[in-house]
């Protein structure tokens, strides 16, 4: 028997066992924790308001849910559970075991009195584990833009004007702005590289408001879609005033300036400003610091202003604009240069929908998602039925029919 | 805390003893995947028994107690492994025959059989880093030993 030949390994279990927790990783996750620089990772869970176990530090320990983040990627944790136990096993001296020889002898349980004290090469059991912890990411992957919007202050100009203290005096304004995201985005369950795209999607910016509290939020602002088209439209007359050439390299401080006014008063904070050129420049990063020189990317910018323009004038279809009149405004918020580049298929796919023949109104977000679900529900419904083994759905089609 | 570091590399790679398992089955730290279906019933002793039930009873989350002060560790026997098809002086590193075939004795006289297997995706082993609150990677585990028939009666020849 080939048995006789095979070396046989003791095999023992250790008290105490440790705690371990199993974690299978997508080969894109195992490519980078090998990689020579390996990131730290990270395990977010929703802000502490909404899970009560916030002194538990075991991920699986919160309410709702965990994510996993790569600087630039996130994965939903599972904790999947087995039938079957998995030991983690390690090889060991078996020198704990001889300490323990006689006790086990004393039970009289002579299975265990094995060629132990001989074999110095054992393995042992050091923890057992009845669930592994699986990585999940959804097509579409995730976005950090509906946690900002809970998370960040309404910033609607005029009216808030009155409690908001523009304090510009410290020069440590980037700084300041820096630490404050940070602290905004360890709440946010997605990676930092998403929570910056975010960031600069929504046009958000840090405002230190007179609250002093330490929330981080407290002094993060998304400004409205009507604010956002007001920066956009001054910063535009600023730049044909001053001759600056926005689809070429510019310094924004000399942007920044054009807007002024007469008198050097700001129209409007300047974080706001920024972000506002951010989210139509190339290369936006949201990196908190002061912007330097950078040039507007004109597609970005088309239909940046063409769809934040619908959001702010026509959000629903009662208040509808008409189309011609839509599109002259849209022209009008954009350098003399660019105004032939207008038209309808420049704005992104289903954030518009014409209530009648003459109008044109903006579809939310939300909104777009149910629209996009239905089409594709109904068109797979069908081949779903074919393969599914489920009556209900194998009927239905005909019993509509 | 909404937000707990998970690093990559362990802060004390822990320095494995001689591994006497196949080369296949090593990692840099030793540490090694054995799956089985059912559970390992212990011989208890009056110290252990409590252990023992706490580990089966509560959520196994909470079992992650740090080994506490080394001089209470200790090993009981269980069995013994084998790799019945495999020598370290012989079998050449591309040769996976051997993978078919591993017995778990448990005791002397039942023996299980099972097989090496790679796992359809590499596992992180994670744990604590010491006592603070965040985790760190400790191995990363490619194949698995799985033992998922039942126990046959053998003669402890």
């Amino acid at each position: 028997m080939s048995t006789q030949a095979a070396r046989s390994i003791p095999f023992t279990h250790t008290t105490p066992q440790q705690g371990f927790r199993l974690l299978e990783l997508p080969p894109e996750l195992v490519e980078l924790v090998f990689s020579n620089e390996a990131p730290t990772l990270e395990l977010k869970s929703p802000p502490p308001s909404q899970s009560q176990t916030e002194s538990q530090s075991e991920p699986d320990e919160a309410r709702d849910y965990v994510h996993l983040c790569t600087p630039n990627k996130t994965y939903q944790v599972r904790q999947v559970q087995s039938s079957n136990s998995l030991h983690i096993l390690r090889p060991s001296t078996n020198a704990a075991i001889v300490e323990n020889k006689n006790e086990i002898d004393n039970n009289g349980d002579d299975d265990m009195d094995m060629e132990l004290a001989m074999n110095t090469e054992t393995v042992t059991s050091i923890a057992k584990c009845g669930s592994t912890l699986e990585l999940y990411m959804p097509k579409e992957g995730f976005s950090a833009v509906p946690f900002l919007v809970k998370t960040l202050g309404f910033y609607s100009g005029g009216e808030d004007r009155a409690d908001v203290d523009v304090d510009m005096v410290d020069g440590d304004e980037g700084e300041y702005a820096r630490i404050t995201m940070n602290a905004l985005f360890a709440d946010i369950p997605v990676s930092k590289a998403q929570c910056e795209q975010g960031w600069v999607d929504l046009c958000a910016f840090v405002l230190r408001s007179n609250a002093k509290t330490n929330t981080p939020s407290a002094n993060c602002w998304r400004p409205s879609a009507k604010v956002k088209v007001d920066v956009w439209k001054r910063v535009v007359e600023g730049a044909v005033l001053q001759g600056i050439n926005l689809e070429k390299q510019f310094l924004v401080n000399d942007l920044w300036k054009s807007v002024l006014d007469d008198n050097g008063e700001e129209p409007f904070p300047r974080g706001l400003f920024e972000a506002v050129v951010r989210r139509v420049c190339e290369d936006s990063t949201a990196s908190g610091e002061a912007m330097q020189w950078t040039n507007i990317e004109k597609p970005r910018c088309i239909q940046w202003i063409g769809e934040t323009y619908l959001e702010a004038k026509a959000p629903t279809a009662t208040s509808a604009l008409g189309r011609s009149e839509f599109l002259n405004a849209w022209k009008d918020h954009l350098p003399e240069s660019w105004r032939s580049e207008v038209t309808f298929s420049k704005l992104p796919e289903g954030s518009y929908k014409f209530p009648d023949p003459t109008s044109i109104c903006y579809v939310k977000e939300g909104d777009r998602q149910k629209v996009k679900k239905n089409l594709s529900t109904d068109a797979s419904a069908a081949t779903t039925a074919k393969k599914s083994r489920n009556w209900h759905e194998l009927f239905r089609n005909q019993r509509r029919r | 805390m909404p937000s707990i570091p998970l690093h990559p590399r362990a802060i004390s790679p822990s320095n494995p003893h001689d591994n006497p398992l196949p080369n296949l089955l090593q990692t840099p730290s030793g540490l090694a995947l054995l799956e089985l279906q059912g559970t390992i019933n212990f011989p208890s002793t009056e110290e252990q028994q409590p252990d023992e039930q706490q580990s089966q009873d509560q959520d196994p989350a909470d079992n992650d107690a740090a080994p506490t002060a080394t001089g209470t560790t200790y090993e009981t026997p269980l069995g013994k492994l084998m790799f019945p098809d495999y020598s370290p002086q012989t079998t050449s590193n591309d040769d996976t025959s051997w993978m078919k075939r591993v017995y778990l004795y448990v005791g002397r006289y039942q023996r299980m059989t099972g097989e090496v297997k790679k796992l359809p995706q590499p596992i992180a082993v994670v744990q604590r880093r010491g006592e603070t609150d965040e985790l760190e990677i400790l191995e990363v585990v490619k194949f698995k030993m799985i033992f998922k028939s039942r126990p046959e009666p053998v003669n402890d020849s």
